[in-house]
């Protein structure tokens, strides 16, 4: 077989350094096509702009709680807990343009009360979901990682908290301490470690199997070390997802608790409590159940949309080799 | 099929790495603690400084384990891994951890041997951060990606994610490098490529060997590829050891029936070439409850009584080429060469 | 792209594609991943289709079986004994599927279902295109299992996938895609994700099953050695296109495109010594998003010249044996080929190397 063969050239000469970024041997375009299908359903291109829309309107509605809730002192807001003078209790929406929003069953500003709700349910359900992230996760890796009795133990324990139904679990928990702010996070915390355990666990024992944690391994790196320095970075944008839609749980769970009066005490509003208070006046005065609602409703609609958004660019990302 | 047998295995200075009696043991998971798997029964083998060895065999064989083994990624069950004097299997946690930086392994998948939330700066230098190697660590990264064939400053700072397939074998291969290893154990470091990138990280690693002095193990199902880069040559059949002899030998006149089985499935790019019968029959038998006496004479033509009932020891059959089998020797009617 | 392919009737033939292309929109722009694509199968003729990854081979014959994603966009006709596949009503589609084309996959491991025994999963086709009574179709089921080698086949009725090795569950697989005789095997790399002694099994199988029902087969792979044994004739495919097609023996020893003689030279040879230097194509195997015209192959090609970059090689016939043909302005061993290396070679040192 003498054919004329192209030149030999140096293998250190091989890769173009300015290739572009190219996709890897052995994906198809069915599978890169078939991702478009994943995230954007069946009819591609119009299905896609609808969701990055949707994506869009979430953020700005995020973007308006929060912004309210951080500046609520900056704004001419009515304290929350002062009964507004000009306006009669109940009143409707939209009757002055100074309080845009009404005033509740005490005569106190809808408005104001309604950001500094907003405010304390977000502060709770962040600080909630932080720590319960940060216990979860910690816990999720050493035992996803290390395997063996501790991993047993732990899973045991969890296992059993995770057996109890939220609610009751959130009920006894908010019952034994004193009715504030720390006791609500506390409680909200421990609901919330068993799940994150449990999705950082999944993933270590998955990563964990990974050549470069083999790799890692074999050029000396520790325990430790692996765990924090190779697993975890790993971890980080699933629970950045995983973080988002469990602060849209919190919120709801808060509101919960306020609803059934174990949670933040008045006159302190929050919007489950704003809900419960507008109970007795659902018939005279329906805006003042729905609008805490809604706010509520909206606020965690936009939180699992981002949420899951953004599930999927990171899992599109990491899917896609 | 070798049973015990460590006669093929030589002496002196310039043997890198010895393992003996070698034996993995690991209970298959499941609902109850299910049945022990030796998925590597007392193999030995030794490497000299500078030699490349091929290890061969099918899925099951126990090639993989084996490689890890020698790594101390899974910890052997008995036997011994002398690396350079020393008995690896002996040291302790921050003795072998000391050593560690002179035998690496590069494996086949090469996204996954990536890290894909670092760059791939931070990648290759890794083992220096790991080992506390002395600052200025840049310059060493540098040198090892520009002689993997990748220009440090445009894939420095770029991940795993955006690069190809060749690529990222190249920087596993610059993170093997960087530390100054003595041994590389690659397992299967092409299978997941293309054909032209196979070619190119292949010759890249003959150029690599040769360049920095390495001693190499190369682990492979794919026999022309094994032959391409190897010097010795070792096949494995069910965690143990058939048949070992110098590379262009061992193609050329194989004396073990599996080893002769093996060259005879091989497709060849030739279509003159008249399709060679195929010495085999049946599939590979459980690795849980492996046949009595030579693992291999469930599949194999010339099984007789004695194979059921004896485990052939190894033996030399020519200088340098030795075979674990009671009926050695070169099969009828072989068609090329 | 003109024909050359060898067939001598087109309407005798079993399977005639013509231009297929298809395109899929992704978001980094339209991959196209089959660009015109044309070739022809008589009946029990076995065609091998080698490329490498974006070669475009796997997206064709899942495109003949109509089994691409929807984004999909595809073009051409693919006929098959006179029928236009492209035109039929789901409910025809349906009846041809499974029963004259089969398909036979890659991988094992997914391409059979878990939660079903395989008893249920073979009788599937049997009572589905043939209206096979159960006990008839599990008895037919023993038959296929025994006729593509699996040992006590009645035992293996009642277990799962995960229970057979590799080897076993592609014969399964196989059994599933013989079950009602197809007239057509479409095999999208059969072999490659199994051992070696099995895959000389299993493709040694699939010869004697066409031998005896003369079953016409598509062999996709990337390994040149399985076609070089198995396939009367062979395609190349590079990037979506043709690069060059032709009987087996004459793409072997008179390759004429460079991609197929860089291909053959990269492969590393049993009989080569050990340690013998590999030819290496630089660079690699990209898939094609809204290409430019000219040749694919060209930024690799020691030999690409300024035409090439411009324009689309047609495909034409090697003069003294008209069913070989390839697309190249400038083929390997020509007079216009050596000057070409030259001004390639000129050009390099002219860049300053």
């Amino acid at each position: 077989m003498s054919r004329v063969l192209p030149p030999e050239v140096p293998s250190s000469e091989i890769e173009d350094p300015s290739d572009p970024v190219g996709p890897d041997e052995g994906r198809s375009p069915i599978e890169e096509g078939g991702l478009g299908l994943l995230t954007t359903g069946t009819t591609g291109a119009g299905r896609r702009r609808r969701r990055r829309v949707a994506v869009w309107l979430a953020v700005g509605w995020l973007a308006l709680v929060i912004g309210t809730a951080l500046l609520a002192d900056l704004l001419p807001l009515e304290p929350y807990d002062r009964i507004v003078r000009s306006l009669p209790p109940r009143s409707p929406i939209g009757l002055r343009l100074d309080e845009p929003l009404g005033t509740d069953g005490f005569g106190r500003s809808m408005a104001s009360r309604l950001v500094y709700g907003a405010r304390q349910s977000l502060l709770i359900a962040v600080v909630a979901a932080s720590l319960a992230g940060a216990i979860g996760t910690v816990i999720g890796v050493v035992t996803g990682y290390m395997r063996g009795k501790v991993d047993e133990t732990v899973g045991v324990l969890l296992d059993a908290l995770l057996a109890f139904p939220a609610l009751v679990l959130l009920m006894a928990i908010a019952s034994i301490g004193r009715r504030d702010v720390t006791t609500v996070i506390v409680a909200l915390s421990v609901l919330g470690v068993p799940g994150f355990a449990r999705v950082a666990r999944a993933r270590t024992l998955a990563l964990a199997e990974r050549e470069f944690v083999m790799t890692a391994r074999s050029m000396g790196a520790t325990t430790w070390r692996i765990m924090f320095r190779e697993i975890l970075p790993n971890l980080m944008p699933v629970l950045l997802s995983v973080m988002l839609l469990v602060l849209a749980a919190f919120i709801v769970a808060e509101g919960t608790l306020s609803f059934v009066g174990l949670g933040v005490p008045p006159p302190q509003p929050s919007w489950g409590g704003m809900i419960n208070e507008g109970r007795q006046s659902l018939r005279v005065a329906p805006q003042l159940i729905f609008t805490p609602a809604v706010c509520l409703v909206l606020t965690v609609m936009s939180f699992r949309v981002v949420g899951e958004w953004l599930g999927d660019r990171l899992d599109a990302g990491e899917g896609g080799r | 099929m070798a049973g015990s047998g460590n006669s093929h295995l030589r002496d002196g200075d310039d043997v890198l790495l010895r393992v003996d009696d070698l034996v993995v043991e690991y209970t298959t998971r499941g609902p109850a603690r299910g049945p022990k798997v030796q998925a590597v029964s007392g193999l030995a083998l030794d490497v000299r400084r500078g030699e490349t060895l091929g290890l061969v065999g099918e899925s099951g064989c126990g090639k993989s384990t084996a490689g890890r083994a020698v790594m101390m990624l899974t910890r052997p069950t008995s036997g011994s891994v002398v690396f350079d004097g020393l008995d690896l299997t002996a040291l302790g946690g921050r003795d072998l951890r000391r050593v560690r930086h002179r035998l690496h392994m590069i494996f086949q998948d090469p996204a996954s041997s990536l890290n894909e939330r670092r760059k791939v700066r931070d990648i290759v230098g890794e083992g220096l951060a790991i080992s506390r190697a002395p600052r200025p660590w840049q310059p060493r990264v540098d040198e090892a990606l520009s002689a993997v064939g990748l220009d440090p400053d445009v894939v420095g700072s770029r991940r795993p994610r955006e690069l190809s397939g060749g690529q990222c074998q190249r920087v596993a291969i610059a993170r093997a490098l960087v530390l100054g290893p003595d041994l590389v154990i690659c397992d299967e470091p092409v299978s997941a490529l293309d054909v032209s990138v196979q070619a190119q990280i292949i010759n890249l690693l003959e150029d690599m060997k040769a360049r920095y002095g390495l001693t190499l193990v190369f682990i492979s199902h794919d026999l022309a590829v094994v032959k391409n880069v190897s010097d010795r040559v070792a096949v494995m059949y069910l965690g143990k050891l058939c048949e070992i002899a110098p590379a262009d030998r061992l193609y050329d006149a194989p004396e073990h029936p599996y080893t002769q089985a093996l060259l005879s499935a091989i497709p060849h790019p030739d279509p003159s070439a008249a399709v060679e019968p195929l010495r085999i029959s049946g599939d590979v038998p459980s690795p849980i409850d492996p046949p009595s006496g030579c693992r291999f004479r469930t599949r194999c033509p010339r099984a007789s009584d004695r194979c059921a009932e004896e485990e052939p020891a190894i033996r030399e059959a020519a200088p340098g080429h030795f075979v674990a089998c009671h009926f050695p020797g070169l099969a009828p009617d072989r068609k090329w060469n | 792209m003109s024909g050359g392919n060898g067939s001598t009737d087109p309407a005798a033939a079993l399977l005639d594609v013509r231009g297929l292309s298809v395109r899929f929109p992704t978001p980094r722009g339209l991959v196209h991943a089959v660009d015109d694509v044309s070739f022809t199968l008589e009946t029990g003729e076995t065609l091998g289709i080698v490329g490498e990854s974006g070669s475009g081979k796997s997206v064709l014959a899942r495109s003949i079986m109509r089994l691409t994603p929807s984004t999909a966009m595809t073009s051409g006709s693919v006929t098959f004994l006179g029928r236009d596949l492209g035109a039929l009503a789901p409910r025809a589609a349906r009846s041809v599927w499974g029963r004259d084309v089969a398909m036979v996959f890659q991988n094992p491991m997914t391409s059979l279902n878990p939660v079903m025994t395989i008893g249920r999963q073979l009788a599937e086709p049997l009572r589905l295109h043939l209206r096979s009574s159960k006990r008839e179709a599990r008895s037919r089921s023993v038959e296929l299992l025994r006729s593509v080698g699996v040992p006590e086949p009645e035992r293996r009725l009642d277990a799962y996938p995960q229970e057979l090795s590799g080897g076993m569950r592609q014969r399964v697989s196989i059994a599933m895609a013989i079950a009602c005789s197809p007239q057509l095997l479409l095999a999208d790399e059969p072999t490659t994700a199994l051992d070696v002694t099995i895959q000389r099994q299993i493709l040694d199988l699939l010869s004697d099953l066409q031998r005896e029902t003369h079953m016409a087969m598509v062999l996709i792979t990337h390994d040149l050695g399985v076609v070089a044994g198995r396939a009367r004739r062979v395609m190349v495919m590079y990037g979506g296109r043709v690069v060059e097609t032709g009987p087996t023996e004459s793409i072997f020893e008179d390759q004429r495109h460079p991609y197929t003689a860089c291909l053959l030279a990269a492969v590393p040879r049993i009989e080569a010594p050990s340690h013998t230097r590999l030819a290496v194509i630089p660079g690699r195997p990209v898939d094609v998003v809204d290409p430019s015209p000219g040749c694919r192959f060209a930024s690799r090609c020691p030999r690409a010249q300024p035409q090439c970059r411009h324009e689309d090689p047609p495909l034409r016939p090697v003069p003294e044996r008209p069913e070989h043909s390839y697309a190249c302005f400038f083929p390997v061993g020509s007079a216009e080929d050596r000057l070409a290396l030259e001004r390639h070679a000129v050009g390099d040192q002219a860049r300053g190397g």
